[in-house]
């Protein structure tokens, strides 16, 4: 690599050694890509029973829970001011489909309900429950896990 | 012209030593390109969250980003560990009954949870902008039973972590 300096007549050529630099570069390259994390994580929201719930809201009048199962479905169970108790099966997604649009629903009806609580048997892996938890983060409700 | 006339001297002594030049301005640009992306890369993912090896962190989708850091509590097919400090040993992701207490949380994850709260009050005592923090970050392993979790999570109810943030693989 050169570069000129002065005018033509009386012109100076400076040559700049690249090679060097190329070295820093391919160290540092390799070292950055070496430390790089290219897992794109992301988090689900959720709380611990009996924190979630503002003490200056109103009460609820509609409870939501849901219940993961050993053979792999999901039982959302409302109770209160609506009464309902649908099934969804954890292997079919059209299934899990249909409790994001319950979740959407129970956003839009207006019901007095502060948080939907999340559980499941004790076989039941995370792996389950964080694909449930998924579908829930539909609503704007939040999730309590724990042992109901 | 010197430039001109050197540079057809230089290749005509090329052509008589054999020796090849190799074009590496382009490679150079290619490099800067690299490490500017690189170095943007780094400096936007300031929360450095990885699980440890071995761990599998299930997919998900409808997450958020985390913009605060957390005390984390990892859930591994050998054991529990808090800030990458090994605190309970599992056995093929299960806890042994040796490992928690009647209450339902494990002893060793409270005594590590303990530490963190009262460090955490020393630099509140001395730091007004530093507030007692109630969110955890769980990375857990996809196989792990629910079983595994739930003494996990009593702990750190227990120690006022009530905000938890599980970490997934975005889809």
């Amino acid at each position: 690599m050169s570069a000129n300096f002065g005018s033509s007549s009386n012109s100076q050529e400076v040559d700049l050694n690249i090679t060097p630099i190329i070295d820093c570069f391919t160290v540092l390259i390799t070292f950055m890509l070496a430390s790089a994390s290219f897992l794109s994580i992301g988090f689900f929201d959720a709380y611990t029973p009996g924190m979630s719930s503002d003490p200056t809201s109103a009460p609820p009048d509609t409870e939501a829970f849901v219940k993961i199962k050993n053979n792999q479905t999901a039982e959302l169970k409302i109770k209160g001011r609506k009464h309902l108790t649908l099934t969804f099966d954890l292997k079919n997604p059209d299934s899990l489909k249909g409790l994001d649009q319950e979740m959407k629903k129970l956003d839009s009806e207006h019901l007095k309900l502060n948080q939907v609580l999340l559980s499941a048997e004790d076989d039941v892996d995370y792996k389950s429950v964080a694909d449930v938890m998924g579908h829930l983060s539909q609503s704007n409700l939040p999730v309590v896990v724990g042992d109901f | 012209m010197h430039g001109r006339r050197k540079l057809f001297g230089g290749r005509k002594k090329r052509r008589e030593t054999g020796e090849m030049s190799l074009q590496i301005t382009s490679m150079a640009d290619i490099f800067t390109i690299l490490l500017v992306f690189l170095l943007k890369g780094l400096s936007s993912d300031a929360l450095q969250i990885s699980p440890s090896n071995g761990t599998q962190l299930p997919n998900g989708i409808n997450t958020v980003a985390l913009n605060e850091p957390a005390i984390q509590v990892e859930v591994s097919k050998d054991g529990i560990l808090v800030e990458k400090d090994f605190v309970s040993a599992l056995q093929d992701y299960h806890l042994s009954a040796k490992e928690m207490s009647r209450d339902g949380t494990i002893p060793s994850l409270n005594e590590r949870l303990d530490k963190e709260r009262a460090r955490q009050k020393l630099i509140a005592q001395s730091n007004d902008t530093v507030k007692i923090d109630s969110r955890a970050i769980i990375l857990s392993d996809q196989k792990v039973p629910f079983a595994t979790m739930k003494p996990v999570l009593r702990s750190l109810a227990a120690h006022g972590y009530s905000d938890i943030k599980f970490a997934v693989v975005k889809e």
